[in-house]
């Protein structure tokens, strides 16, 4: 379980659900790079990322990515370019973040749209799921 | 060199689950609780095989605003968990309701709930 030996710096990656008012446990997650597990190709437009289990349990948390048909490849490369960079210190890197104004969020201080890493190149347009 | 993050909800530092310090090696992550909550996890510090630490942090509902709080609370964690070099091998304290102290990003949150095994 012990990540970030000896102080060295860590990076953190933020997912949040598409489409839904974040309000319940895994709908948003911060989890440590390190805690990384492995991914695999669920069909041509969707790949699961698995990580240690963001509340400590024993099951992985699996991040659903949904991407352009074929791409899968491409979005783990993106995904291994996103854990590894690099600039100066670790930092929260916003991976996926899918919450976005359902109609509940309004206001001047808005927040409506999604943000996709900018490594995914446009491939990536939804964190389906995380479960 | 390590990182210890220290919470302490508002009541004093003198009873099981008023406060609590976590390597930041430790921090297995975050996430959402509720619209005005947030949890923290860091592994059990009882023993080997016990469940994560819980920290609840509470917070304003911006769910329907500028989205939910937990954003904000992951990036200052993020950066207090990688405080660093001078930063390194100290008690770094994230929230401490009893003497005021926040770190960077964190100054909203106005409740500390520990558990432990949770």
């Amino acid at each position: 379980m012990a990540r970030q030996v000896n102080n060295n710096t860590e990076n953190y990656l933020y997912f949040a659900k598409t489409g839904v008012v974040v309000d319940a446990a895994s709908e948003a997650v911060m989890l440590p790079a390190s805690a990384y597990l492995g991914c695999n190709p669920t069909s041509a437009t969707n790949t699961n990322f698995m990580f240690e289990d963001v509340v400590g349990t024993a099951t992985a948390t699996v991040v659903s990515l949904t991407h352009t048909s074929g791409k899968n490849e491409e979005v783990i490369d993106a995904m291994i370019e996103i854990m590894n960079s690099y600039n100066g210190a670790g930092a929260l890197q916003v991976v996926a973040d899918g919450e976005l104004d359902t109609g509940s969020i309004t206001g001047a201080a808005t927040k409506a749209g999604t943000v996709f890493h900018k490594a995914f190149k446009g491939l990536v347009t939804a964190c389906a799921a995380i479960a | 060199m390590e990182n210890y993050i220290y919470f302490s909800d508002g009541d004093g530092a003198d009873a099981t689950g008023d406060a609590g310090c976590w390597p930041a090696s430790n921090f297995i992550g975050a996430t959402c609780l509720s619209t005005t909550t947030t949890g923290l996890y860091f592994a059990g510090q009882t023993g080997v095989g016990d469940a994560p630490d819980l920290i609840t942090l509470t917070h304003a509902d911006e769910t329907t605003t500028t989205g939910h709080h937990v954003q904000t609370v992951a990036k200052a964690m993020a950066k207090l968990l990688n405080a660093g070099p001078h930063a390194g091998g100290k008690r770094l304290v994230a929230v401490d309701l009893t003497n005021s102290v926040y770190a960077e990003g964190l100054t909203g949150i106005t409740g500390v709930a520990i558990t432990i095994d949770s």
